[in-house]
């Protein structure tokens, strides 16, 4: 086209346009004087203006930005920052967004930060309850779990998530690396499955377990990458959860080729999924483990999902010498229907350790060696809770300042800024995790467990399937659950697990059997005339015999009423048979509100974080879920714990917290009489507040006799037994404490104390360097580090642990060189006398007192150091309670001034009875 | 993330080095103005549920306003950066949609949309590289017209704008954009 024969097509178009419809054809007949190509070309241009339409009317910006916002942004560069996050380098670029190493400015440590791709600011919702979930995932610090420690949205709206920087290399890599024998993968496989064992007792389920999301650390620790991030990926499951969906495989996700051959059948299905597919997709990479293969392969996605729906994988043995119960254990993790698969990780987990012993003890008598990768790398686990400390531990920390978590936890713009810590009071967070843990497994329904008898409570079933209502159905068995909840002596399976019973045609006994409980409750209803018969059957699902029945007809008007009423009766019914102690107030164990039951977890996870500002957040946030359920017992618990450890953390005076912390554990046992929990918290009350030790020491006893399996009662009078002196008992007590949860980083801690304080010097500093080498940034190690060489007299590696010490609780550059200054200048003693200073300089109300007690003592000082110890009596200093244990004063144990020191403290100091302690229960 | 918020003064700067004839200042405005163009549309699509139309005009606005700043808020300041901003977004969307459609043919040939097929939207969608190709030939015979749909299609502007910043009559803009629209449509069908 030239401009001319353009400007000539212009002419001739415009004129057309002019003219009435009619005319157009001869006028341009006339204007084109026999060039057919330029009468062509105008009639063209005159029927495309006609239906134009829409065209072009939206902007290109518009028409693309959609595709331009899930478009990749530039990577980012090193050094350039988010929020406090320093990029360092960039690692893979895995599935889910851009990953790098940076640095948190604040902690000074490395973590990794993974961007979110853009595809997700479209859609907050989605993120937030990713959030949620992670908040609850990050609730769960295990070994083999990488830690979250926080979610966060940057300025341009895209989410990152921060997380644990774990060194190693994928488990693909090392199986592109190398074939893994049988014990090597039995060795990765438990750990994963602890992993996701962990997160599944808090509701997390992964979703997308493949060896991309395993990482296996130089050390022989496992962590499981990424919990709940696939469902970001996932669109919702259809309405109809029977009907197939499209399999959520996506390229917007940027989600591999490959990942099809993980999916559970559910999965590939688009239904709904819950822990049970991670049962497949562990399974899936245990096989992968095993053959060198995954066992659904295809040379499309879609032939891949149509193996993982139809096809049965090759046997294992075929392709390596894979024991048969290996084999089966396999076998049943990949069965299609859920239902027939594992139930839960935590049973196949069971097997795989139970194969793996049974393996060792075959090669033993075999008279070989065990394999070398279940030596010394396994032993010992690493618990990732957030830097602890103890009581005593808190000797010579300088808390200049203390950068609070900026959060809003509940308005959703989830940060979880694992504010810097000062040291805290190791007891009261311990249990964080560990009350978790416990109320799992109380509720689980194992039923050898301690006697206890077990029952599924199915839902209600109707006699006439026409004329069926669900609210019927559920709802009565939900009032009837929650109703039995508060039976002493009776676990329950929670309606999530018998819900799914609901079918007519389904064997109840089968469902007992799956569930693994001793009774079934079935019933049956018939709608007529507004009223509602029900009939129940109690189960005996071994026997299968008829062990209760219960029949009643209800107006069946107010559903509410009748619910309560039905499940009144059979609660009183079945409380009859099963109770050892019941309960009048309904719901003593826990909270049938959802809200609170939130709220209770966060503030447990606050209490992990050991800032004062998290402390007082946690108590608010106990305090909200007890304004909402106030009958929540375990809530008052976790507030009186959350009140002494923001006394512990130097949040406020201990005289004001534990004032607060007493009335509210006089709740928590009023409202539940048995609950173990607040008898611990009680037992630390009344060690370290009142000084009471013979008090305390009951408390502990009757808490461990309710729940003998719980780890942290035991750690928590491991602690205060050392306190007093008797190290030989809290040895034996804080070995029971690891056998029961070896996975806790805490318990090894407290171990390390404990070997100091029993003077075994050595062996505290071999500990506490395995300790540090599970997780190098725990302020409470090299503070027992440096005490334990001072002990020894190596005063050079004293002072290399202190100064690791204080850079741990991140003490300013400026003190830092006054003490190379003065360590320069006169040596280990100058050091000491410096930091003896700084204390000095920040001492206020008593609050470094013991402290400057114990470096005074160490320095040989003893009238300093009786001062100052004087000092924290009158202060009522939290670590006095360790005043007949720490080798720190022993120089002044001979000091008859000391004996009539500890004399008074057991004696007279004993604090006048908290007046709101007389309105709780009287504690027997 | 980035530092969004010192932006708008560097991209000023840069769109004025770049119309007073300096190529390499492209260079340096692609990456910025394509990472701000992104971070409108993010927070466009964040604000919107994804099955409501945009508000175009709102989009277009705050893209401009990302990119010439609150300094030239008033018309008259403006819009002397409306033409070059038109050309910049134009140059940034080609770019784009050329990433987009390299990544539809290669590298993701392995992977399947099953999923997301649904959220296309329902009117058919322009093809914005073949519109810009189409123009580039439209510019060799009639240059105002192909001035015309940048402004316009790839610039965002309304006809008043768009005759402002030509120092035009409206009703020539009206007329000439719609033949440019009818010709343009012949071509693309």
């Amino acid at each position: 086209m030239t401009p001319e024969r353009w400007q000539h097509i212009k002419t001739v178009f415009y004129g057309a346009l002019a003219c009435p419809p009619g005319e157009r054809d001869s006028f341009i007949d006339s204007a084109c004087a026999g060039d057919d190509g330029v009468r062509r070309e105008v009639s063209e241009l005159i029927s495309a203006h006609g239906e134009g339409g829409e065209f072009l009317n939206a902007p290109a910006f518009e028409v693309a930005a959609r595709s331009l916002a899930a478009s990749k942004p530039e990577a980012l560069a090193p050094g350039q920052t988010i929020s406090h996050y320093r990029i360092i380098s960039s690692l893979d670029a895995g599935g889910m967004g851009e990953v790098y190493l940076a640095e948190d400015t604040r902690l000074r440590r490395r973590v990794a930060l993974k961007l979110l791709p853009p595809s997700f600011t479209g859609d907050t919702d989605r993120v937030l309850r990713f959030a949620q979930e992670a908040r609850a995932a990050s609730a769960l610090t295990h070994p083999n779990v990488c830690t979250i420690h926080e979610v966060g949205e940057g300025e341009d709206w895209r989410h990152y998530i921060v997380m644990e920087y774990v060194e190693g290399v994928t488990l693909r890599r090392h199986m592109m690396a190398k074939r893994m024998d049988v014990t090597e993968v039995l060795e990765v496989a438990i750990q994963i499955a602890s992993g996701l064992t962990a997160a599944h007792a808090l509701g997390v389920v992964h979703r997308d377990v493949k060896p991309e999301n395993v990482m296996l650390r130089p050390d022989g620790i496992v962590k499981v990458l990424d919990f709940g991030l696939a469902k970001l990926t996932e669109k919702q499951p259809a309405a109809d959860s029977t009907m197939p969906t499209q399999p959520r495989v996506q390229t917007e996700t940027g989600m591999l080729m490959g990942t099809a051959s993980y999916m559970s059948p559910e999965q590939a299905r688009g239904l709904a999924v819950d822990a049970r597919t991670d049962v497949w997709s562990f399974g899936v990479v245990l096989y992968e483990m095993l053959a060198g293969r995954t066992p659904f392969e295809g040379a499309t996605n879609s032939d891949v999902i149509v193996s993982v729906l139809e096809r049965e994988p090759l046997p294992l043995s075929r392709d390596a010498e894979v024991p048969a119960a290996l084999e089966r254990i396999v076998s049943k993790a990949l069965r299609k229907r859920k239902e027939q698969r594992y139930q839960a990780l935590g049973d196949l987990a069971v097997d795989l350790k139970s194969l793996k012993e049974e393996l060792e003890v075959e090669t033993r008598l075999k008279g070989g060696l065990l394999p070398s990768a279940s030596g010394k790398h396994f032993g010992v686990r690493n618990d990732e809770f957030g830097a602890v400390g103890e009581p005593a531990a808190r000797t010579g920390h300088v808390i200049l300042a203390r950068p609070t978590a900026s959060v809003d936890y509940l308005v959703g713009k989830i940060k979880f800024h694992r504010t810097f810590a000062a040291i805290v009071l190791l007891t009261v967070v311990a249990g964080a995790i560990g009350l978790t843990y416990f109320a799992i497994n109380r509720n689980k329904a194992n039923s050898g467990a301690r006697g206890m008898p077990s029952i599924a409570v199915l839902p209600v079933k109707p006699i006439n399937v026409a004329n069926r209502d669900e609210i019927y159905e559920i709802g009565i068995a939900d009032a009837v659950i929650n109703r039995l909840g508060s039976t002493k002596g009776l676990v329950v399976r929670p309606l999530n697990a018998t819900r799914r019973y609901a079918d007519v045609g389904q064997d109840p006994l089968a469902a007992g059997r799956e569930q693994q409980v001793d009774y079934v409750l079935v019933s049956n209803y018939q709608l007529a005339a507004g009223k509602i018969r029900i009939t129940a059957q109690l189960l005996d699902v071994r026997s299968g015999q008829i062990e209760e029945t219960y029949k009643s007809e209800k107006d069946a008007g107010d559903i509410f009423a009748m619910e309560d009423a039905i499940a009144g009766e059979i609660g009183n019914l079945l409380q009859a048979r099963f109770a050892t102690a019941s309960s009048t107030q309904a719901a003593k164990r826990g909270t049938s509100n959802e809200e609170a039951y939130l709220l209770y977890l966060q503030g447990m996870y606050l209490l992990d974080k050991e800032s004062t500002a998290d402390a007082k957040r946690a108590i608010e946030l106990f305090d909200k879920a007890l304004s909402i359920d106030s009958d929540y017992a375990k809530a008052w618990a976790g507030k009186a714990r959350a009140h002494c450890a923001f006394a512990h953390w130097g949040g406020s005076s201990p005289d004001a917290e534990f004032a607060k912390a007493k009335p509210a554990i006089g709740q928590a046992l009023a409202l539940d009489n048995n609950l173990p929990e607040a008898y611990g918290v009680l037992g630390i009350i009344k060690a370290d507040y009142d000084w009471n030790f013979a008090e305390s020491e009951r408390q502990f006893l009757r808490a461990i006799e309710i729940a003998p399996d719980s780890d942290n009662l035991y750690r928590w009078y491991a602690s205060r037994l050392a306190g007093k002196g008797r190290s030989e008992e809290a040895i034996s007590r804080i070995k029971t404490a690891i056998d029961l949860n070896p996975n806790s980083l805490f318990h090894q801690i407290v171990y390390a104390r404990i070997l100091y304080f029993a003077r075994r010097y050595d062996d505290a500093i071999t500990q506490l360097q395995r300790v540090i080498e599970m997780d190098s940034a725990r302020p409470v190690a090299y503070s027992l580090l440096w005490r334990s060489y001072h002990q020894k007299g190596d005063y050079a590696r004293a002072f290399e642990s202190f100064m690791k010490f204080q850079r741990s609780i991140r003490t300013n550059d400026e003190v830092l060189k006054n003490y190379e200054t003065s360590y320069a200048k006169s040596g280990w003693q100058g050091a000491l006398l410096r930091n003896i200073e700084i204390l000095k300089a920040n001492h206020s109300k008593g609050s470094y007192a013991y402290n400057i007690s114990v470096l005074s003592a160490l320095l040989g000082q003893r009238e300093q150091s009786l001062r100052y110890l004087n000092d924290a009596v009158k202060n009522r200093s939290l670590d006095i309670s360790s005043i007949n244990g720490d080798p720190g004063l022993d120089l002044l144990r001979d000091d008859p001034r000391f004996a009539e020191l500890v004399r008074r403290v057991e004696i007279e100091m004993k604090p006048p009875e908290v007046r709101a302690e007389a309105r709780a229960a009287p504690l027997p | 993330m980035s530092s969004a918020s010192d932006q708008p003064g560097q991209i000023t700067q840069l769109l004025q080095r770049w119309s007073g004839g300096d190529q390499s200042a492209l260079d340096e405005l692609t990456p910025l103005v394509y990472n701000e163009l992104r971070q409108v549309a993010a927070a466009y699509l964040r604000r919107e549920r994804p099955s409501h139309t945009l508000q175009a005009t709102a989009l277009v606005n705050e893209a401009y306003l990302k990119l010439v700043g609150h300094e030239h808020g008033r018309w008259e300041g403006r819009k002397h950066f409306y033409g070059i901003a038109a050309r910049l977004m134009r140059q940034v969307l080609v770019e784009h949609a050329r990433r987009h459609r390299a990544e539809k043919r290669g590298g993701g040939g392995a992977q399947v949309t099953l999923s997301h097929a649904d959220e296309v939207a329902g009117t058919p969608e322009v093809d914005i590289l073949a519109v810009h190709e189409a123009l580039e030939r439209l510019a060799n015979f009639d240059e105002q017209q192909a001035r015309i749909v940048e402004l316009r299609f790839f610039g965002g502007l309304s006809i008043v704008e768009v005759a402002d910043a030509l120092r035009i009559g409206h009703a020539t803009v009206e007329r000439e954009w719609g033949l440019a629209r009818a010709w343009l449509r012949k071509e693309l069908s």
